[in-house]
Order: C-alpha cells, then sequence, then structure tokens
C-alpha cells in the first residue's frame, strides 16, 4: 500500500513535469491558430517554422556560438587546469576562488558585467561579443571538470614519458591527455549545454540583429503564442530525448543501480 | 618544465583577469559613479562669442559636457521604497519558491533512492529530461496553457458548455467566462517551480543515496520509529544537499527578469527586471550596476549564511556519532 502510495507520488510529480510539454507538442499539430478548437492533424508549423528565416538563422547562431565557444573553452579550460594543477597550493586556490565567481554570481549579474566591459573597450556588442561571452561562462566548467581528472593522475607517468625522451608536448598528448579525456569530455559537453541553453548572459551581450534561438523564443513569446514555437519545441524535445537516452541507454539495460554522477546528466 | 607552466599560466590568468575580475570591477566602478553635467551658465561677451561660466567661476569657450563623478546618489535612490518593496517581493517569491520545490523535491528524491523503483537512473533521467528543453520554451508552455485564451481556459469553456450546471453554479459564483490565470504572483511562482524543481532534486537525491544504509538499520534495531529514523538520520545526513538545493533554486530564482515577464506579464516585476530595464530601455548603466552591487550582495549573504549552517551541522553530526 505505502509502495502503491508511493509510485503515485512519483506519477503525480512527472504528470506535473510532462503535462506541458506533452500538449505542446499535441497543439503543434493543431490544424488551428487558437487551442481553443482542435481543427484537425496539419504539419503546417513545421513548414512555416522552416521557412522562417529568423528561426533559421538564430539556430544557426546557438549551434556555431556553442560549437565555437564550447571548443574555445575546452582548449583554454585543460591549459588553464593543467597550469592551476602545477601551482603552489596558495595561488592555486586565490585562482580557483576567482574562477567560482562566476558560478556564484547571478547570471544578470554577469551578463550585465560583461555588457560593461564591451562598452568600455568599444566593442560593439553582435557575433563576437556573444562568442566571447560564451567562452567567459564556459571555461569554469572545462577547468573544474578536468582539475580531478589531474588529481587522479599518477604524477610519476609524465616523468616516465620524459625519461623516456618524450617532448613535453608528446608526453601531454601520449600520456596526460588520455587519463583526463573523460574530464575534457565531460567540460566540453558541459560548455557545450550551457551555451545552448543560455538567455540571460546572450541577451546582455548580443546586438546589432544578432540573436540566439532563445533571444528568438524570447521575443516572439512576448508578442504571444505563435503555433511555430510549439513546432519547434517539439522538435528540440525530440532531439533531447534521443541524445540523452542514447548516452544513457547501455546503462539502462544493466539496470543496475548508479550513482548520479555516473549517469550523463549534466544538469 | 618551469617554463611550459608559464606559457601555459598566462593566457589563463589573462583570461580571467579580463572576463572574470574586470568586468566585476566595472559593475563596481559604474555603481559608484554618475554623469553629471556641471552647473554653468552661458554668457556673451563682449565680442558677441558665447562662453559659458562653471560655478567655480572659470569661464570655458566650449560647452561643458557631461562628467563621470563619484557619488553614492544611487545608494540612495536604492533604498527608496519602491526598491526596497521590488526587492522584498523578489526574495518573498523566491523564498516560497525554494519552499514548494523542497517540500515537493525532498520526497521525490527519497523515493527513488528507496528500494520501490528498479531503475532509479532511469527515472532521475526523466526527471531531469525537460530540464535539458530550453527554459523559455518550457515557460512558454505553461502561457500557452494558461493564459486567457489558453488550453486551460478553452477545456473549461468546453465542460461548461457540456455541463450546464456547472457552468451555472459557476457563474452563481462569479466566475467569468475567462478565467484569469496568468499574470499574477502565483503563476510567476509555478513557472519557478515547474523550471527549478530538478536542481532540488538532483543534489539531494545525491547525497541521499549515499547515506550508509546500516546507519538507519542500526537505528531500527534500537528501537526508532520509521519517522524518529528520519529525523534522526536521514534528515541530518542530506541536509548538504538540501541546503546545495536551496542555493540552486534560490539564487536564480531571486535574480529571474524572463519568468516574470512571461508568466507575470509585466505586473509582477522582480529586481532582476529593474536591473534588465537600467541596461535596457531606461538606460541608466549606474543606476542599474548599483542594483546589481545590491544583488551581488544578497546573493553571497544567503550563501555565507548557508554554508555557515552547513559547518555548524557537520560538527554536531560528529558529536552525535561519537
Amino acid at each position: 500500500m505505502k509502495k502503491a502510495l508511493r509510485r503515485a507520488y512519483i506519477a503525480l510529480i512527472m504528470a506535473f513535469l510532462y503535462a506541458p510539454i506533452v500538449l505542446l507538442i499535441l497543439y503543434s499539430f493543431n490544424d488551428s491558430k487558437s487551442r481553443a478548437v482542435w481543427g484537425g492533424f496539419t504539419l503546417r508549423w513545421y513548414q512555416e517554422l522552416f521557412s522562417d528565416t529568423a528561426i533559421l538563422s538564430a539556430l544557426g547562431t546557438t549551434l556555431t556560438v556553442g560549437l565555437l565557444s564550447a571548443v574555445i573553452s575546452t582548449v583554454l579550460g585543460t591549459a588553464g587546469a593543467i597550469a592551476l594543477f602545477q601551482l603552489r597550493r596558495r595561488p592555486r586556490h586565490a585562482l580557483l576562488s576567482v574562477i567560482n565567481l562566476p558560478m556564484l554570481n547571478s547570471e544578470v549579474v554577469t551578463g550585465v558585467s560583461l555588457m560593461l566591459l564591451f562598452a568600455m573597450a568599444h566593442v560593439q556588442l553582435g557575433y563576437v561579443t556573444l562568442l566571447l561571452a560564451h567562452v567567459g561562462f564556459g571555461v569554469p566548467y572545462v577547468v573544474l571538470s578536468v582539475l580531478p581528472k589531474l588529481r587522479q593522475l599518477d604524477p610519476h607517468l609524465a616523468e616516465a614519458a620524459q625519461d623516456l625522451g618524450a617532448t613535453p608536448l608528446q608526453g601531454f598528448l601520449r600520456v596526460i591527455l588520455p587519463d583526463i579525456m573523460p574530464g575534457v569530455f565531460s567540460g566540453f559537453l558541459m560548455a557545450l549545454t550551457m551555451s545552448i541553453d543560455d538567455f540571460v548572459i546572450s541577451f546582455f551581450t548580443t546586438g546589432s540583429g544578432v540573436s540566439n534561438l532563445s533571444i528568438t523564443i524570447y521575443t516572439m513569446a512576448k508578442r504571444g503564442i505563435s503555433p511555430r514555437i510549439n513546432a519547434l519545441s517539439t522538435l528540440i524535445f525530440l532531439c533531447v530525448f534521443v541524445l540523452l537516452i542514447g548516452l544513457n541507454l547501455r546503462d539502462f539495460k544493466r539496470g543496475g543501480r548508479k550513482k548520479p554522477d555516473e549517469v550523463h546528466i549534466p544538469y | 618544465m618551469k617554463k611550459k607552466n608559464r606559457a601555459l599560466l598566462v593566457p589563463f590568468v589573462l583570461w580571467a583577469a579580463i572576463f572574470i575580475v574586470l568586468p566585476l570591477l566595472m559593475i563596481v566602478y559604474y555603481g559608484v559613479t554618475v554623469e553629471v553635467t556641471p552647473p554653468y551658465e552661458e554668457i556673451v561677451q563682449a565680442d558677441g562669442s558665447v562662453a559659458f561660466a562653471l560655478e567655480d567661476g572659470a569661464v570655458t569657450a566650449e560647452r561643458p559636457q557631461k562628467e563621470t563623478v563619484f557619488s553614492l546618489s544611487n545608494f540612495r535612490r536604492m533604498l527608496e521604497p519602491t526598491y526596497l518593496k521590488l526587492l522584498g517581493r523578489s526574495l518573498k517569491i523566491a523564498a516560497i519558491t525554494t519552499g514548494i520545490c523542497l517540500l515537493l523535491g525532498y520526497p521525490v528524491a527519497m523515493i527513488l533512492s528507496g528500494r520501490d523503483f528498479k531503475r532509479p537512473a532511469l527515472w532521475l533521467m526523466l526527471i531531469i529530461l525537460p530540464m535539458w528543453m530550453n527554459f523559455l520554451l518550457r515557460t512558454y508552455a505553461w502561457m500557452s496553457i494558461l493564459e486567457n485564451s489558453g488550453i486551460l481556459n478553452s477545456w473549461i469553456t468546453a465542460l461548461r458548455e457540456a455541463v450546464p450546471a456547472l457552468d451555472a453554479w459557476l457563474t452563481d459564483r462569479g466566475v467569468g467566462r475567462k478565467i484569469i490565470f496568468l499574470y499574477n504572483e502565483n503563476a510567476v511562482i509555478l513557472g519557478m517551480v515547474y523550471n527549478y524543481l530538478s536542481f532540488m532534486i538532483m543534489p539531494i537525491y545525491t547525497v541521499i543515496v549515499k547515506i550508509d544504509r546500516s546507519l538507519l538499520e542500526a537505528a531500527a534495531d534500537l528501537g526508532a520509529s520509521p519517522a524518529q529514523s528520519f529525523l534522526r538520520v536521514t534528515l541530518p545526513y542530506s541536509l548538504p544537499g538540501v541546503l546545495e538545493g536551496v542555493t540552486m533554486v534560490f539564487v536564480p530564482a531571486v535574480t529571474t527578469f524572463v519568468i516574470s515577464q512571461l508568466m507575470g506579464g509585466g505586473k509582477v516585476p522582480l529586481i532582476g527586471d529593474i536591473i534588465q530595464n537600467q541596461f535596457g530601455k531606461s538606460s541608466d548603466w549606474h543606476f542599474g550596476s548599483t542594483l546589481s552591487l545590491l544583488v551581488m550582495v544578497v546573493v553571497l549573504a544567503f550563501m555565507g549564511a548557508l554554508n555557515r549552517i552547513d559547518k555548524e551541522e557537520a560538527a554536531q553530526k560528529e558529536v552525535r556519532i561519537l
């Protein structure tokens, strides 16, 4: 009985989480502009979505800024993590707390502060500032996911590589990098998802007509409901669903009890 | 090897200085300054040209320009009742949101960490999945359900047409044809709870799942009721997770400006909205920076307080074990 109650509770929470999404998906196929009536099945909104140049260019911006900023953040962050790791305790802790600052701060403050920075440097807000801002908040995620891997590293490995005649670069590429790769990869993923999902910081650091998907959705939603956004949400939800299931499939098949940090869910 | 370290360190430190430290200093700089035009008088000189006399007696041929001067007047403005009320409302809504998320989320974390579900990882993933959708889309989903001509209202209308008795009963009670769900505090709170619930569940689950089961068994062996062992074992040991969850919900809730605009329709402005306004329409970057400083202080103070609770509780726990 108690078990049934507990399951019912989880079911309720699931309903709360998924009902809006399911309705959104249903109404993306509704052949009527108002949600009051069901006008039959249609793919019209999807067609309109794919001919909406504003949405498409925003999608392009989101994807290119996401990938570019994630790659740059990963390179900078990994190099930074290695540099940090080799520092002595005090300076390392000092730098680490600086790196932590953007994560402590609210997004509004980070966004505003970057906007002021670009204004001071007389850089016109646009694609470049957007990219720079995304690199700005992506790097700490990479640093914080690479550092633990470096700590696990056997300190003698790098020395052994050098004794055997490897240049520092070779030693890094052949010995260190393969070992810290999981951390580098999850840092990359974090930076990528944070960039794709970001609205607040982008809002303050972009300009001259450059907008990513979040900003476009924001302006559309403020103007009112459009079935095109329903179609867009449906597609995004499907992508996310397939991606996450794919990443975790093997683990679910095993059915073992896993700690959440072993599940591939950057949250 | 030493030289190579420096080569890696320099760009990194530069990056941190430019993109983390400098922007924050900019906020402080803008926050404690204002732009003023010094008071002056136009005077027509003997040769017919116009000159400008400043208060200190100096005369220049050029019209005095706006200049940035140190001033704490924005701090005084920030303490005006209008802004204090806004901050109060932001804190209240964030606190209610955090409370609801904790009440809803804690049982979820507890149940999933128990033995009821064969694949807790799968269920956990399903709970996180909606978070992967852009949060604007999630908020938008609720808008389309709750707005005046939205899904919920259209269902209620259909139901009323189908059941005349219900319609009459509702009309008697003064319920209009369209029920207004959006554009009030409750709608904003709903939007926040929906968006931030997972942020509460995840950290609590992470901690609860690691609690040593033998502790719970020992409590039961020593005659503790389930309620007692929850209060004396599970709850104290899950506290770090609760505190992290509270931070992860409270901080974005207190500073958001999107959810309040979309769900509140501009009728429930929060402190974040005012900051956004200062950098957009009203364009007073100085006052906006002062408000940002206020938000920073509030957030840091909040986290500091939580940190303290965590430390004190950790010390107590050791005593309890001994």
